[in-house]
């Protein structure tokens, strides 16, 4: 029987969100909002399946950012409050809903739900989340890999001392949180540029992920499309993304997360029920938030009389989904083999992890139903990673992908258009001067006190400045005030910081205020900003 | 601008002046060329007016010379960040593969020691070159600290710019020159390995298989799509949810 192959890849990230100013931060709830619909979820269903002993393996990136913070004590605290709000408020919709049974079931269903989230945080990962995750790597079944220090999309930072410096900071953190060193990267927003795998050989890195047109307009044609990995002249594997099977999860017209049967995921008690009743469980300025509580199902197109959410519909429909995607990547797969020369094709599936959970409230069943159903009832498709693929497979073509990234159109446009093109100016700027700090001070030890201090938090403010999710906010609706405050913040500082530097006046309070305020990376080596081999080298591409 | 100064910039460069400002470049004569591009300077502001309170346009109408057509943005405020770091550089960086974004800085120094040797005449413009082959485009800009997209037409593999002061002659004097950047494929590579050869009509299948050409959209853009229950109504995060 012809077999195919499936790399499930899911990138977990988002961006550090970490407000100690403020009692009650209403970005943060990004990371609440994804720790329990989305990462507990995940790590139920591993447990479920290594627990019934479900052969699997899949991929995950879990960047930097998330890792610091799912490691931050006082973010666990504020989400474990959160949870408890969230069953108190549950417990509160019970009462309220005693003569409309739709609802009081699905408030029952919610406070089961909470609590359950409440039992595996506290008891079974005992607030260690990476713990869950890095226990399911020992195990086998998970691949973590790293991605982008913060998440700074590579092609545009135009100094090959900052993107090393992503890299090297990004797999530096990965073994504080896991151990062991990452043998592949999500690079941000799949950004590749010709060159930078360099920088991922030098750290170690065995492979990454790529948009599909990287891999078919690659230096040379690749003999199996995107459906082999291309080897980079410097020895790094470059995995190309199905459209395909993105398409079947995340289009418009035939992605699953749209059915109808699913949760609503924007009718949330939290903008529905009167500021009376609402109150103590939204923003305390007032803003309405998401609760986690939708009593709503997707319904149609247009549909304004939306139908009550039928769980035990929609995780059927899950199951039958799984079963769609299944059959489909069979049918896929069964037409590849003609065209790849005797080598079972390989499809390479990377979804948002996020997706899965927190905007397909479904998502986690629908890809445990897939991975019982690859592993029990056909062969045609095996779940490989890209490690078992190149150990399966360790001769590949020997191409330089192209440009690109995952973004809008495949390249740059996303992260360079009217609403943030003003960044690039100061991150830019910023990224040269932090290679002057540390060419300048290229060896501060502990023993010159603030000196040291301040060089590495500068090195974070400029980290924290790069992210990609400031200014791909930008060119959204939403919370765009955040992210050009969060761009201006970080620049100014480290431009306080490097003034200062140079001026031989370190103003400890200040350093004081954003070493409290941007905690990230407590490890950090601002010294891996005095990297000459990469200060001498030109950026090659745009 | 008077007729005599116009006369003088040489044809090249009223060319590109004509066409800047709108002027459909034929055949016509000089004198005729002239009339039109000073009609036209009674009539349009040399940069485009935008008011600061509103947010600028999608785009606005091209600008620039020859080939290219260049969207000019206003420096977005950036509160209490500064305008410039007080030196003299020109960046470009690739969008995609006929698209580009270039930010430029001339510190007032630099300017004025240009401007003495070029002339008053001068006009600062961006020269867009193709290292690989020569050719150059330029468009005029007006900003000692500025930002402009702009759009080739035709790809060209390598891009390099200069910021400059362009006299009516046709003299350059250099202000500030980027560093060459290679600009991303657009479609297959022509190149095939010998060890890794595929038949033309199987890579045909193969690409079809893969999502065809062009670019398959991203996973941003597919999460953008209207769809159902997905519209944006709630805090974002990475590029890549439907916010």
């Amino acid at each position: 029987m012809k077999q195919g192959l499936l790399a499930l890849v899911l990138h977990a990230h988002l961006p550090f969100v970490r407000h100690p100013e403020y009692p009650d931060f209403m970005e943060e709830d990004w990371l609440f909002e994804a720790i329990g619909e989305t990462y507990i979820p995940l790590v139920q269903m591993m447990d479920r399946l290594v627990n019934e002993r479900v052969p699997f393996e899949f991929t995950m990136s879990l960047t930097p950012p998330l890792c610091e913070m799912l490691a931050d004590p006082m973010l666990m605290e504020r989400y474990q409050r959160r949870l408890a709000r969230s069953i108190e408020l549950a417990e509160k919709e019970i009462v309220r809903n005693v003569n409309a049974p739709e609802q009081r079931g699905l408030a029952e269903y919610y406070r089961a739900r909470f609590v359950e989230e409440m039992q595996v945080f506290e008891q079974v990962c005992q607030r260690n989340l990476l713990g869950a995750f890095r226990r399911f790597q020992d195990t086998g079944v998970l691949e973590i890999i790293t991605c982008g220090a913060t998440h700074g999309f590579l092609p545009l930072m135009q100094n090959e001392t900052a993107v090393r410096a992503q890299i090297q900071v990004a797999v530096k953190n990965y073994e504080k949180h896991f151990g062991r060193g990452p043998r592949g990267i999500w690079l941000p927003e799949c950004g590749y540029y010709p060159g930078v795998d360099r920088w991922l050989k030098e750290a170690g890195i065995q492979f990454f992920l790529v948009e599909t047109h990287a891999i078919l307009h690659a230096s040379t044609r690749p003999q199996r499309g995107a459906f082999a990995p291309l080897i980079t002249p410097t020895g790094v594997a470059a995995f190309g993304r199905d459209v395909e099977s993105s398409r079947q999860v995340w289009s418009a017209d035939e992605g699953y997360p749209g059915d109808g049967c699913y949760r609503d995921f924007y009718r949330d008690i939290g903008f529905d029920l009167d500021l009376d009743t609402i109150g103590p469980y939204i923003h305390p300025d007032g803003i309405r938030v998401h609760t986690g509580i939708k009593y709503h199902a997707i319904t149609g197109k247009g549909v304004e009389h939306k139908q009550y959410y039928d769980r035990t519909r929609a995780v059927e429909k899950a199951a039958e989904h799984a079963g769609n995607f299944l059959y489909n990547r069979q049918a896929q797969m069964d037409h590849l083999s003609d065209l790849m020369g005797g080598r079972p094709p390989l499809v390479v599936a990377p979804y948002d992890a996020e997706l899965f959970g927190h905007w397909w409230y479904e998502g986690p069943q629908f890809l445990e139903f897939l991975i019982r159903k690859i592993a029990f009832d056909q062969e045609a498709v095996r779940l490989v990673t890209p490690i078992t693929y190149l150990a399966e497979h360790p001769v590949n073509q020997v191409a330089t992908p192209a440009l690109s990234s995952w973004g809008a159109g495949g390249y740059s446009e996303y992260w360079l258009e009217g609403s943030n093109a003003w960044i690039y100016r100061h991150l830019h700027m910023a990224a040269d001067r932090m290679c002057e700090l540390a060419q300048r001070f290229p060896d501060a030890s502990e023993a010159d006190g603030l000196l040291l201090r301040a060089l590495n938090q500068a090195a974070r403010e400029l980290l924290l400045a790069q992210s990609s999710d400031w200014a791909f906010i930008m060119t959204t609706d939403t919370t765009v005030e955040y992210a050009v405050g969060r761009t201006r913040n970080h620049v100014m500082r480290f431009t306080r910081l490097y003034e200062e530097i140079l001026g031989n006046r370190i103003d400890e309070a200040h350093l004081k205020e954003c070493e409290w305020l941007d905690t990230i990376f407590q490890e950090i080596d601002y010294t891996v900003y005095g990297h000459r081999a990469a200060n001498d080298q030109a950026m090659q591409a745009g | 601008m008077q007729a005599r100064e116009l006369e003088q910039m040489g044809l090249v460069a009223l060319t590109a002046l004509a066409k800047e400002l709108g002027v459909v470049v034929t055949d016509q004569p000089q004198e005729a060329l002239i009339a039109e591009v000073r009609a036209r300077m009674d009539t349009a502001p040399m940069t485009p007016v935008h008011d600061p309170a509103t947010p600028p346009p999608a785009s606005l109408p091209p600008v620039s010379a020859g080939n290219n057509k260049a969207e000019l943005f206003p420096l977005r405020p950036t509160a209490d960040l500064p305008q410039g770091y007080d030196t003299t550089q020109v960046v470009v960086m690739a969008q995609k593969p006929h698209h580009f974004y270039a930010y430029w800085e001339v510190r007032e120094v630099d300017l004025q020691a240009a401007r003495a040797k070029a002339g008053d005449l001068a006009r600062m413009v961006l020269r867009i070159e193709a290292v690989d082959r020569g050719d150059t485009v330029e468009i005029q800009v007006h900003d000692r600290i500025g930002e402009w997209f702009f759009h080739l037409e035709e790809r060209w593999d390598a891009v390099r710019v200069q910021l400059g002061l362009l006299g009516p002659d046709g003299s350059f004097v250099l202000l500030a020159e980027s560093a060459t950047i290679t600009t991303p494929a657009d479609g297959p590579s022509h190149r095939v390995d010998p060890e890794w050869a595929v038949r033309d009509e199987t890579f045909a299948s193969i690409l079809a298989l893969s999502g065809g050409m062009p670019a398959a959209a991203g996973s941003a853009q597919m999460a953008h799509l209207p769809w159902q229950g997905w519209v944006p109504s709630s805090p974002g995060g990475s590029a890549n949810r439907p916010v």
